[in-house]
């Protein structure tokens, strides 16, 4: 875009003040473009015609670039202005090249003598000003105070999107003294993270907590029955910004003897609600489970199997599963359906002792599913 | 004597005429949203195809002064001087699709500053980012920036373009970035690969041109040896017309990698075809790009893959009974596929008779270079 603004009618008289000035670059923070002043007038206009590339004579380089960089050209009666084709990078070195002879040669025009020699600035575009950090953890599952030695793993909550780099070392495991418990997770120096970077998921090393498994001999398992830990999220993870957290997060726990029974989803309670309404249907189960995979694998279906589509929630230290359904429930029959993989924090599968529901066609027992019956009324 | 003139004046005038080709193309700026594959016609009208608008531009650049290339070329660290024009880090320069003008010989580039932006390996350029500067390359050295704010052009809307909401879920990235997944022109007509709102979803649209608002649209199936099963939503990721024998087809390419004819007589408007699979390239890979050549006097393609290297096909080859594979097969089945010395390769384009003109990637250095390959010793 090339701009003469006005007829130049003072053109005698800005050419006498141009006389005396000297060509002059400055970068101009405010709209991010860098400018020429000081320059002829009669330049100035005969740059302005269509077609004529400033580039060659008026550079702006990137750091110790060679080419200078892609942008627009704005010729004014009194200056010209480069502006990127792309923000310049903040933080980084800029220099700026403007060769007035080059200018008079591209314009046509002869060059006074004196305009011989280049004149250079540099800048640095300032870093984009610090912004105050605005991610916290929101929660850790599971939520109780009081855990299974052989818990597998910890879901961390986050209020936003994680960069997903580096985690390993914003997350460590303590004692109550203070001790760090090592080697208690599975490598994880990026993380396993839900696909919008808001949830990460921890596992205490499964290898140590299995029986029988060297590791678990030579090491122990990560949690002792009987001591008090503390899961840390510290402050300095960063968010997708790059920005730290607005505060750590401590969990403390204490540790229990281990839970080696599986869920018995005999015991779990079906509160069923009243046909018409768009009330819940709450399940109860018999101890807290997996918070993940409690709110993701059940599902409600009519008799004859068509999906009921509503939305979850988990709740009461993740013993409870609440389903609202999108419209209101018609009376009759329908089923839970509680798919295979559902455990509780120890990893144990109310499917595993339990017999009943095997599928006649299925041959692993990993693809067994319950499904509990009930009616609205 | 002034009428004389006036009728010598009107006679320069015709002969300055744009050719047939672009007589109905009207200068203004390119509102295109995505830089998405690049293509050239025999007379220098380049194809832009631009999957998040779901158009196809054929642009008239003026670029048509004949050269034949008859030295090497090479242009070193071609991501360092693209990074000094977008005032980038070179670390951040991606290179989405090249074609060289036949006639001029210029080798045009569309690039974004998104390379940092892959988060999986089986994501592509326009799977991270839409490029939206195209660079032009000239046999001297010279890289420039295509002005496009008034291009003579004209375009054709896409024909039912895969919906902006359709996902590809395994590599996290919207479908829609393969509405255009590769372009070629041939007889007269444009060729379009790409992904449709079909069934079906992979599909080849062919426009006449000068394009008058006309064209169809045939969705493909293949059988993917590889996969032991047909395959409609997997787009072609490069093709080829190609006549063998006298007919004339589309030999075409997909990730994982089945080579599949289609003959260009079936292609008719809201048909659903199959073609015939006649090798079996390897899995774990992406065919970026195919060119057809002539080295030492045998006529051939080549198929730059990502993983498995550059692969070459003897034309003697394609002229033999071919194979059908309609069974899971190996890597490799199939016609002959020579695999050449793999030194990087990214992109290839047919550089006058003697020369390929190539993008590739030093596996010790990491540099990228934009140089010819000698097609006879």
């Amino acid at each position: 875009m090339r701009l003469i603004r006005g007829a130049m009618l003072a053109f005698a008289w800005t050419a006498a003040a141009w006389a005396a000035a000297e060509p002059e670059l400055r970068f101009d923070a405010l709209t991010q473009s860098v400018v020429a002043t000081g320059l002829d007038p009669a330049l100035l206009k005969a740059l302005a015609r269509d077609g004529v590339a400033l580039r060659p004579a008026f550079g702006v380089f990137l750091g110790s670039a060679e080419l200078p960089m892609l942008g627009d050209y704005e010729i004014s009666q009194s200056a010209v202005r480069f502006t990127p084709r792309f923000p310049f990078l903040a933080g980084r070195a800029h220099r700026v090249q403007l060769d007035v002879a080059g200018l008079y040669r591209i314009a046509g025009l002869a060059a006074p003598a004196a305009e011989a020699r280049p004149v250079t600035i540099s800048f640095a575009v300032p870093d984009a000003p610090a912004k105050s950090p605005k991610t916290s953890v929101v929660s850790i599952f599971p939520s109780a105070e009081v855990l299974p030695a052989n818990t597998l793993r910890f879901y961390v909550h986050f209020s936003g999107p994680m960069t997903r780099q580096a985690i390993a070392k914003h997350v460590r495991l303590e004692r109550a003294d203070g001790q760090p418990v090592k080697g208690a997770f599975l490598e994880m120096e990026n993380g396993l993270w839900d696909p919008q970077s808001k949830r990460l998921t921890v596992f205490l090393h499964p290898g140590r907590i299995k029986r029988g498994l060297a590791l678990h001999e030579r090491e122990g398992q990560p949690l002792q029955p009987g001591n008090r830990y503390r899961l840390i999220v510290d402050a300095a993870a960063e968010d997708e910004d790059g920005q730290p957290l607005t505060a750590p997060f401590i969990k403390e726990f204490s540790a229990t003897k281990e839970e080696r029974t599986p869920p018995n989803w005999k015991q779990w309670k079906l509160d069923a609600p009243a046909a018409g309404s768009k009330d819940a249907l709450a399940l109860t189960a018999d101890r807290p489970l997996d918070h993940a995979l409690f709110d993701r694998v059940l599902q409600v279906t009519t008799a004859d199997g068509r999906v009921v589509g509503g939305t979850v929630r988990v709740d009461e230290g993740e013993t409870r599963w609440r389903f609202v359904p999108y419209s209101a429930w018609p009376a009759g029959s329908y089923l839970v359906k509680i798919a295979a993989e559902l455990e509780d924090p120890a990893g144990n599968r109310p499917t595993r002792l339990f017999d009943e529901e095997i599928q006649e066609s299925s041959h692993r027992d990993e693809s067994r599913e319950v499904a509990i019956p009930f009616q609205i009324r | 004597m002034r009428l004389w003139l006036t009728v010598l004046l009107t006679a320069a005038a015709a002969f300055a005429e744009p050719a047939a080709s672009s007589s109905n193309f009207a200068a203004g700026p390119l509102k295109a949203k995505s830089f998405s594959k690049l293509t050239f016609s025999p007379d220098g009208i380049l194809f832009v195809g631009d999957s998040i608008g779901g158009r196809i531009f054929a642009l008239d650049l003026g670029d048509k002064t004949p050269f034949t290339p008859a030295k090497a070329f090479e242009l070193k660290d071609v991501e360092g001087k693209v990074a000094a024009l977008l005032g980038a880090d070179p670390r951040d320069v991606l290179i989405h699709d090249m074609a060289v003008n036949p006639i001029s010989k210029n080798t045009y580039l569309t690039v974004s500053r998104g390379r940092r932006s892959f988060t999986i390996a089986w994501q592509l350029p326009n799977d991270v980012a839409n490029a939206s500067v195209l660079l032009r390359v000239t046999p001297a050295g010279a890289i420039e920036e295509v002005k496009l704010e008034n291009v003579k052009h004209s375009s054709v809307d896409l024909s039912n373009p895969i919906n902006d909401t359709k996902k590809a879920e395994w590599k996290n990235v919207k479908a829609r970035v393969d509405a255009v997944s590769d372009m070629a022109f041939y007889d007269g007509k444009l060729f379009v690969a790409g992904l449709s709102n079909e069934e079906f979803s992979s599909a080849m649209r062919v426009y006449p041109f000068p394009f008058d608002g006309t064209g169809t649209v045939t969705t493909l199936e293949i059988y993917h040896g590889a996969h032991a099963k047909y395959e409609t939503d997997s787009p072609i990721r490069s093709f080829l017309p190609y006549a063998i024998n006298g007919k004339k087809y589309i030999l075409a390419s997909y990730l994982c990698t089945p080579l599949v004819l289609f003959p260009i007589d079936d292609l008719k408007d809201k048909k659903h075809i199959k073609g015939q699979t006649i090798a079996e390239l390897g899995s774990g890979n992406y065919p970026v790009d195919m060119v057809a050549f002539t080295a030492g006097e045998k006529p051939g393609i080549m198929v730059i893959n990502t993983t498995r290297g550059p692969m070459r096909i003897d034309a003697a080859d394609l002229a033999k009974p071919l194979p059908s594979i309609t069974a899971a097969a190996e890597p490799y089945s199939g016609i002959k596929a020579e695999k050449l010395r793999d030194q990087g390769l990214l992109a290839a384009e047919n550089y006058g008779e003697k020369f390929l003109m190539v993008l590739q990637r030093s596996k010790l250095s990491g540099e990228l270079t934009l140089s010819t390959m000698a097609l006879s010793r």
